[in-house]
């Protein structure tokens, strides 16, 4: 691409989100879905095309790349698929001794897949996330990366977006679950539709705390049991607010991811929720690009 | 082309690189030479951004590395020492990787992966997985990758070091190639290496730069060596003697006569003299040449003593 054309679509993009943003805020103060909707797809759109003019799609490329070639992928879809796929036949069982065949399932079925999912994913994301800097780091390919003419931003964003891409494969493997139940019944398609909104945006907060942490040890194994204890802790302070009182019951009972998500598979899409996932993954990518410029002055 | 000022580094409380500063023009080839742990690498991550310098400041093609680093970045062309790379890539995807975010425009992409696999001799392996390839070819798909933008600067640690001896002839033939166009800055332990490509050497020790100086001074810096048998003062004297000759050491050896080192001024030859006065004295010549003082010589000095 040359140098103008590049300028022209960072141009784009840059008028696109702000656009996006104003209209997805008189969607929400007129309470129109349409406009919301078409606000919300030009901030992405905005942010993807923003992103082409960038070093980003070799830098994704790669990582990707990277991933589908590594056998640790394939253990952790594995994993993945057996678990999830598990939960769902245990739910989808419990269901189907309390109606009658032909019934239309409701979203709850599956929604109730909600949380065991979310659950393999405290398991599963540590692992998608352990490599992403560490191994640049043991290897000393980080020296060759960063001395190239990338920014330290376009190389977080790539690596945060790799490990998201590889996480909506794993989730569109799920996608097998809605088949299966639209085979049998007549789902609720509102509540299936926010559950995965609610996981994707779970995945992201999941990611960069799991992306953060690979930035401070150069070994994997570390990377990822830390990762872990992270997201558990994140995920139950709620059971922490039974034993403290005032605002800060309030505020662990907010942070914690778990009540975070059991809004969407009611088939409610909560703006604060919404919110407060983007906001937590664009400080944890912030801090992210902080540790790795610390790396320089330690 | 390169500017270093008074760059110090500290890893912790090691003090890795002090006070440092050099500069190298456009279009030179300098030599960076120290013994282990000098600090050779250290200061080519600062000049390459990779590692920032406590104190001091350094820039390339007039940019601040610390500041404009990716301008710097850009232009520079480095090869780190251990040449790190992604072992799951095949050569020519790595190269294509490389290109794409080096900002090589897509036109000219294919052409310039094949013409810098075509100077590092690595066609013949294109589809092969990097992590299969032996040292040497690691080394020049790490030299491919540097060269591949184009960079009028180019930073190169130990370039050369597990080729095999007809690589390394091809390498270095290879960068004085490239330095006709190009500024190029490198380490390396082989002192031939730099005798036989650089213009200009850096000696650094222990974070200090120890000295500098050109090639050409050095081959120009002659003495004459003789090995004759005779009386030793008596010899030595009628030595002095010679008109361009300024200094004379001797060191007797066990057959009664001496080894001499008889310091020129430079541009005379003094050995038709010299032969001439030892037969007038009826002493024995055993050996008579002219040698210049070798980089090794300097190198032993300068980072022994210190
Ligand atoms: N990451 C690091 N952390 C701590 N100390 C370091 C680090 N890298 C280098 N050093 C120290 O800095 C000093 C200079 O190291 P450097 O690698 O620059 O030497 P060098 O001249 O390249 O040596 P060699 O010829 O062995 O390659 C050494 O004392 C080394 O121990
Ligand atoms: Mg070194």
């Amino acid at each position: 691409m040359t140098g103008r054309a590049r300028q022209l679509i960072a141009v784009a993009g840059l008028i696109a989100v702000p656009a996006g943003a104003v209209l997805v805020a008189v969607g929400f103060g007129y309470e129109s879905r349409v406009v919301l909707l078409v606000g919300a797809v030009a901030v992405v759109l905005g942010c993807v095309v923003g992103l082409f003019s960038t070093k980003v799609p070799p830098l994704l490329g790669r990582e990707l790349a990277a991933y589908f070639q590594s056998p640790i992928a394939y253990v952790t879809a594995t994993v993945f698929l057996v678990l999830a796929g598990v939960f769902f036949f245990s739910s989808l069982e419990r269901y189907s001794m309390l109606s009658e065949k032909g019934q239309a399932v409701p979203g709850e079925v599956m929604g109730g897949m909600l949380w065991p999912v979310m659950v393999t994913m405290i398991f599963i994301c540590p692992l998608i996330t352990m490599r992403l800097l560490s191994e640049e780091v043991r290897s000393g390919t980080i020296e060759v990366l960063m001395t190239a003419p990338v920014t330290d931003f376009e190389v977080i964003i790539s690596k945060f977006l790799a490990g998201l891409v590889f996480y909506a494969y794993l989730l569109g493997m799920t996608l097998i679950h809605v088949l299966v139940v639209w085979r049998v019944g007549n789902p609720d398609y509102g509540p299936i539709i926010t559950m995965y909104l609610g996981l994707l945006l779970l995945g992201a907060m999941f990611l960069s705390v799991g992306l953060f942490v690979s930035a401070f040890t150069r070994n994997q194994i570390v990377a990822s049991v830390v990762t872990f204890v992270l997201l558990m802790i994140l995920f139950m302070i709620d059971g922490a607010s039974g034993y403290v009182g005032g605002a800060v019951k309030d505020v662990c009972g907010f942070v914690s991811l778990y009540r975070q998500s059991d809004t969407f598979y009611k088939g409610m899409v909560d703006s604060r929720h919404v919110v407060y996932s983007l906001s937590f993954t664009g400080a944890m990518l912030f801090l992210t690009v902080r540790a790795v410029e610390s790396r320089k002055w330690r | 082309m390169i500017q270093a000022d008074h760059l110090s580094k500290c890893y912790g409380d090691t003090l890795a690189v002090d006070d440092l500063s050099f500069w190298v023009g456009e279009g030179e080839i300098v030599g960076l030479l120290g013994p282990n742990g000098a600090g050779k690498s250290t200061t080519m991550r600062i000049l390459t951004c990779f590692l920032p310098a406590t104190s001091g400041t350094a820039s390339v093609a007039g940019h601040d590395v610390f500041t404009e680093s990716v301008a710097v970045r850009r232009i520079v062309g480095y090869l780190p020492e251990n040449v790190p790379l992604y072992s799951e890539m095949r050569v020519r995807e790595y190269l294509s990787y490389r290109a794409k975010i080096k900002g090589v425009g897509r036109r000219e992409r294919t052409a310039k992966i094949g013409s810098a696999m075509a100077r590092c001799d690595i066609g013949g392996v294109a589809h092969r997985v990097i992590g299969q390839l032996s040292k040497g070819y690691r080394q020049r798909v790490g030299l491919a990758d540097c060269l591949i933008h184009d960079p009028r600067v180019l930073i190169l640690d130990e370039p050369t070091v597990g080729l095999d001896p007809n690589q390394i002839i091809a390498v270095r033939s290879l960068i004085k190639d490239l330095s006709h166009e190009r500024t190029v800055l490198l380490s390396t332990h082989y002192l031939g290496e730099v005798e036989a490509v650089c213009e200009r050497f850096l000696i650094i020790n222990e974070g200090r730069l120890a000295i500098e100086g050109r090639l050409d001074e050095l081959r120009d810096d002659t003495h004459v060596e003789l090995a004759a048998v005779g009386p030793v003062d008596e010899s030595r004297k009628s030595l002095v003697a010679i008109a361009g000759v300024t200094t004379v050491t001797a060191e007797p050896t066990g057959d009664g006569g001496a080894a001499y080192h008889i310091g020129t001024r430079s541009g005379s030859d003094v050995r038709q003299v010299v032969f001439d006065k030892m037969v007038a004295g009826g002493w024995k010549i055993c050996e008579l040449h002219t040698a210049c003082r070798s980089l090794e010589d300097l190198f032993v000095q300068v980072t022994k003593d210190a």
